[in-house]
């Protein structure tokens, strides 16, 4: 599934990114890359951004960027 | 020996550099405040040291501003010593960067900052261990209460002195790509050694891995300079893709990734994080509807207060210069130096009386939402209402850093990923009231109609950037990226800082603009003796009879743009009173504050725009905003026209 449909306050593994190199290394610099575990924490009103914990720190991400983020829900 | 700062975004490179060099860099809570670089002198136990604050960049990569900026310092081969600032409390990601570093062969030494942060996420870093995984120096600290720090510069003298006696140090075993990589490294290095390197001084791994990564910068000198490179580079990048299943840049920062991972394993270990409330605030103040709630309340209550506190002050003091003019022109009559003396008196009382009040208490606000790290929170809270503007939530930084100046705002563009964001971010944090002009609308609006008024005009400036943003989306379509924003952790903002920080700021005024502003007062009150503003007006006119303002607001204009306060003051000049209603109604001040509003950016933020954006861009956006006022200032006019007829 993609990054925008997981439940707030689940763990994720990152499987893909999809996006051209520009986007890819600029996710990847704040921990979001094939293999990084994430964990969503928190969503904003009218198909806003949501927030998410990678690499230790909060990152704020565009709905249309998560989409592009294909991840595996860990239990 | 110069000492360059280097690391990633708000990991307190600016807060080291201000700790030894005086408060001369802006620091703040929120990724990206430094984005030009910095230089000082200063003295440590007896030695002198070059300190140079480098922009805050996630890796070494030339596709952004930063990156660039950085690498271009860095390879240059000025700074003797690099210090790595690392956030101890990110420290498997900023490893990343400090593996980059390192394949700059240059000397090097890590500074783990914010140990008290990675304390309190229960982080645990063995630094001996990690000096050894990397072998060099590794040195903790906590920048913000000067921990650590003399400690972190005889570790860089020492360096220094090994690197001089010819102790060079070369990428650590540890800090290898896997075999085949390496193998694939070394085959394009050895190209590179056979006469086709065009940069002697750059290690010959480190330009073999940025055209293995297919780094833009890099690729396109190579192609100048070398051509016959580019295709054994490009053959190479595909045997790595045919060998891995994927792209060779990928290839490299995966290994990256891994490795950094593996190392921040073997050196940390992670308990449970302290209780901490900071995360608590977030679910209030970023949450989807709480989060607006708590926005408003925050802007709404930082404005009544700032203006509560300077309209105490602006009252009085103006009384008094009113009443030193009247008692001057008593003595000297309407002479030549009655004139010069009113001028100097009028632009000094414009200072103390009008911009100080506010501009104080507004710039110490400001710092302290800044420190807090309050300004990202409003990125992700305002991201969804941008996006339907045709950008994203990090352009709000701009946004809001034009509440303080235009010109910071302007810079702070950089931290957009595409140009298009960062041109219209930067069109649009023009037309946002700065320190200056909320000091119009406060001490005009507010102080002569009603602090409703004020807000209205807050309001109205809102709606009309939002749609300048939707005219400008339209001229140039095109997907934005999206929102990529690091939310930093709470930080309980120091005063001296946040006093010192505004004292930078307060500074600027009144040794750039109050000076000016005392000669402008003067060379109007000129004018005026040889009936020269006469001329000024009259050229004017067309502008101030469409909007229905007297005549004498002509020259008011003109020194608009020097400084954005001199429209306001100038006005009390131009008007000869230091009591505006008497000789305005409060639709003309309402028309006269709007136009101003927006009209031409002031002479430092057309240099600053002119520099970042180019001239023709700057010129369209000089075009933009006058056409852009003279439409608001009409709009209102005719409504006004309409409730009262």
């Amino acid at each position: 599934m993609t990054l925008d449909r997981l439940p707030r306050g689940k763990m994720a593994r990152v499987t893909n990114v999809f996006g051209g190199k520009g986007i890819r290394r600029n996710l990847a610099q704040l921990g979001i890359y094939p293999g990084s575990i994430i964990k969503v924490t928190g969503s904003g009103v009218w198909r806003g951004p949501i927030l998410i914990e990678a690499a230790g720190s909060s990152v704020a991400l565009g709905r249309g960027l998560a989409r592009r983020i294909e991840v595996e829900m860990l239990e | 020996m110069i000492v360059a700062l280097a690391g990633q975004p708000n990991s307190g490179k600016s807060t080291i550099f201000n700790h030894l060099a005086g408060y001369r860099a802006i620091t703040a809570n929120f990724p990206g405040t430094t984005v030009q670089y910095q230089k000082s002198r200063t003295i440590l136990k007896g030695q002198s040291f070059q300190i140079v604050d480098l922009p805050g960049t996630y890796s070494l990569s030339t596709s952004e501003p930063a990156g660039l900026e950085a690498l271009r310092y860095l390879l240059s081969g000025e700074a003797d010593v690099v210090i790595n600032v690392v956030d101890a409390s990110l420290l498997s990601r900023s490893l990343e960067l400090t593996w980059e570093l390192l394949e700059l062969e240059i000397p090097l030494v890590l500074c783990l900052n914010m140990m008290d942060e990675a304390r309190r996420k229960g982080i645990n870093i063995d630094v001996e261990r990690l000096a050894s995984i990397l072998s060099i120096p590794v040195v903790p600290a906590v920048a913000s209460r000067g921990q650590g720090l003399e400690e972190l510069f005889s570790a860089a003298k020492q360096v220094y002195k090994a690197s001089k006696a010819g102790l060079i140090q070369n990428t650590p075993l540890e800090l290898r790509y896997s075999k085949d990589v390496e193998d694939i490294i070394a085959d394009l290095a050895v190209c590179l050694r056979d006469g086709f390197c065009w940069r002697p001084n750059v290690p010959k791994r480190l330009l073999a891995i940025k055209l293995l990564e297919d780094d833009e910068f890099f690729m396109e000198e190579a192609e100048k300079k070398a051509p016959l490179l580019v295709g054994e580079a490009r053959r190479l990048q595909q045997e790595l893709e045919v060998s891995h299943g994927r792209s060779a840049d990928l290839v490299i920062s995966s290994e990256r990734h891994a490795l950094a991972l593996n190392i921040f394993e073997q050196v940390a270990i992670v308990g449970e994080p302290r209780a901490s409330f900071r995360e608590k605030i977030d679910n209030l103040l970023m949450h989807k509807y709480w989060g607006y709630l708590f926005l408003a309340s925050i802007l709404l209550a930082f404005f009544n207060l700032v203006f509560w506190l300077g309209s105490q002050v602006e009252g009085p003091l103006l009384a008094i210069f009113d009443r030193l003019i009247s008692l001057m022109k008593g003595g000297l009559g309407a002479s030549l130096p009655f004139f010069i003396a009113q001028g100097v008196l009028q632009g000094l009382a414009g200072g103390i009386g009008i911009v100080l009040p506010y501009l104080v208490p507004f710039l110490i606000g400001l710092a302290i939402l800044e420190d807090i790290g309050y300004l990202p929170r409003v990125g992700f809270l305002m991201d969804t209402f941008l996006h339907r503007i045709g950008l994203h939530g990090k352009s709000v930084i701009s946004f809001i850093l034009g509440y303080g100046c235009s010109v910071p705002a302007v810079m702070a563009t950089r931290i957009l990923e595409a140009e298009r964001d960062r041109f219209i971010t930067a069109t649009l944090a023009t037309m946002i009231p700065c320190a200056a002009r909320t000091t119009i609308i406060l001490a005009l609006v507010a102080y002569y109609i009603s602090p409703n008024a004020a807000l209205l005009i807050y309001i109205l400036n809102i709606f009309i950037v939002a749609l300048a943003g939707k005219i400008l989306s339209r001229i140039l379509p095109q997907l934005t990226p999206g929102l990529v924003l690091e939310i930093p952790p709470y930080r309980v903002p120091s005063l001296k800082v946040v006093l010192k920080k505004s004292w930078l700021r307060i500074k600027d005024f009144i040794v750039i603009a109050w000076p000016l502003l005392i000669i402008s007062s003067a060379f109007l009150s000129l004018l005026e003796y040889f009936a020269l503003d006469k001329l000024i007006n009259q050229v004017l006119f067309p502008i101030t009879y469409i909007l229905g303002l007297p005549v004498a607001v002509g020259t008011t204009l003109i020194f608009g743009i020097l400084r954005k306060e001199l429209s306001m003051l100038m006005l009390f000049q131009a008007l000869g009173t230091t009591n505006i209603a008497t000789v305005m109604s409060s639709d003309q001040i309402m028309i006269f504050t709007i136009f101003v509003l927006f009209y031409v950016p002031c002479i430092s933020t057309i240099a600053v725009l002119a520099r970042e954006l180019g001239r023709k861009r700057m010129a369209f956006v000089v075009a933009f905003t006058l056409g852009l006022a003279m439409a608001a200032a009409l709009i209102v006019r005719g409504i006004f026209y309409l409730l009262e007829h």
